[in-house]
């Protein structure tokens, strides 16, 4: 069998869709809840206004408007691949025009693949998630440990090895918005030496969740590993909702 | 289902931006063990940039859309999301634009965490 005809046959494949179907569901819940709170409480928001004035917070909000009504329909199943093609367009736009963020190539790129799975339920079985095509689900987790294999190798510079990216957003959450770390780790902290033992640490587990992602390790140590590295940067650098994100991919893509 | 031609095109339109992107990284500069990231759409830089982040105060405080808050971080949720910039610099700025909005002269003073382990302060009066 050449490349080509493996290529073909993978393309053709079917799994189970209640894999694809959970993670359509958290991922549609994680990215509502993150977008109903930023235009309520104008986070986003405020950063455009500030910068950009009024006029320019009026088109935001149509767009978070609309990426709301997009998730809903993702979140409940109605028209659900069109529902992941506008949130994919939305938050491409939203990123290139107002605010360049991470966090919103990551979730273009994830809807945009998402709109690829067949997201429907089986006519033959009322309820349950029609079979999916298998190559949307191993893009997603191919795209996750890319992600982390990426993110880990551009750390390995000297100002991540070395603490000092950690120290300032600390420092900064600590110092400035009075985040409530625990006096033991506030000492931890408060030097390049403890930043860069977390930051070296940090950087192993990213590489090694790349590699269990990209060889489909057992499920449990991935997740496991997934939520560690994610509840510490919720917990210690006030990043949430991506982390949720990424945790749900691994959780529910991942083969049991 | 998908054509085994679409779906080629599919990976390519997911896959060229992204390894372009993190070769971008390369040309500008980044090295492992050497300079730091720069920001790049789609290389995933999350963490991976030299930033600087700093408090910014005014008092008395300045009007801004969301307010007369009397530092950069009074409007925003304490959860998630933050107006910050990635350099002193860019704090200096945000500063001068409180300035404009100010309706008496203003201090504006700048205490901001470097990646060499320091704390900087600065400040200075509104024009």
């Amino acid at each position: 069998m050449t490349a080509l005809d493996s290529f073909a046959r993978w393309t053709r494949a079917e799994i189970p869709g209640g894999g694809v179907r959970r993670f359509r569901v958290a991922f549609a819940a994680i990215w509502l809840t993150y977008d109903v709170l930023d235009l309520c409480l104008k986070g986003t928001g405020t950063s455009v206004a500030y910068w950009s004035g009024a006029p320019r917070l009026l088109q935001l909000e149509a767009i978070q408007l609309a990426l709301i009504a997009a998730e809903a329909g993702l979140l409940v199943g109605w028209r659900a691949r069109r529902c992941a093609f506008a949130a994919f367009v939305l938050r491409a736009y939203e990123a290139y025009f107002f605010f360049r963020l991470n966090d919103f190539y990551y979730f273009s790129v994830v809807a945009l693949i998402l709109s690829q799975c067949r997201l429907e339920s089986d006519p033959a079985r009322p309820g349950a998630p029609a079979p999916e095509p298998a190559w949307p689900r191993d893009v997603l987790l191919a795209q996750a440990a890319w992600m982390y294999f990426a993110t880990a190798l551009l750390k390995t510079s000297a100002v991540w090895v070395s603490g000092g990216h950690l120290f300032v957003r600390q420092q900064y959450l600590q110092t400035i918005c009075g985040w409530p770390y625990p006096a033991v780790y506030r000492a931890f902290v408060a030097t390049l030496g403890g930043n860069a033992f977390l930051a070296r640490l940090g950087l192993a587990g990213e590489f090694l969740l790349a590699g269990l992602l990209a060889f489909r390790a057992p499920k449990r140590p991935t997740v496991a590993l997934a939520v560690a590295l994610h509840g510490f940067a919720a917990l210690a650098l006030n990043v949430w909702f991506f982390g949720a994100s990424m945790v749900a991919q691994a959780a529910f893509l991942l083969p049991d | 289902m998908r054509s085994p031609r679409a779906v080629a095109a599919f990976l390519a339109l997911l896959i060229l931006p992204q390894a372009y992107a993190l070769a971008r990284q390369f040309r500008l500069g980044f090295r492992p063990l050497g300079r730091a990231a720069t920001r790049v759409p789609l290389s995933w830089d999350m963490f991976a940039t030299s930033i600087e982040r700093c408090g910014l105060t005014w008092s008395p405080p300045a009007a801004a859309p969301s307010g007369r808050p009397a530092s950069l971080r009074d409007p925003m949720p304490r959860l998630e999301w933050d107006i910050v910039g990635d350099s002193a610099e860019q704090y200096e700025q945000m500063g001068r634009m409180g300035c404009a909005r100010a309706a008496e002269r203003a201090r504006v003073e700048l205490r901001c965490a470097r990646p060499d382990g320091t704390w900087e302060e600065r400040g200075f009066d509104c024009p």
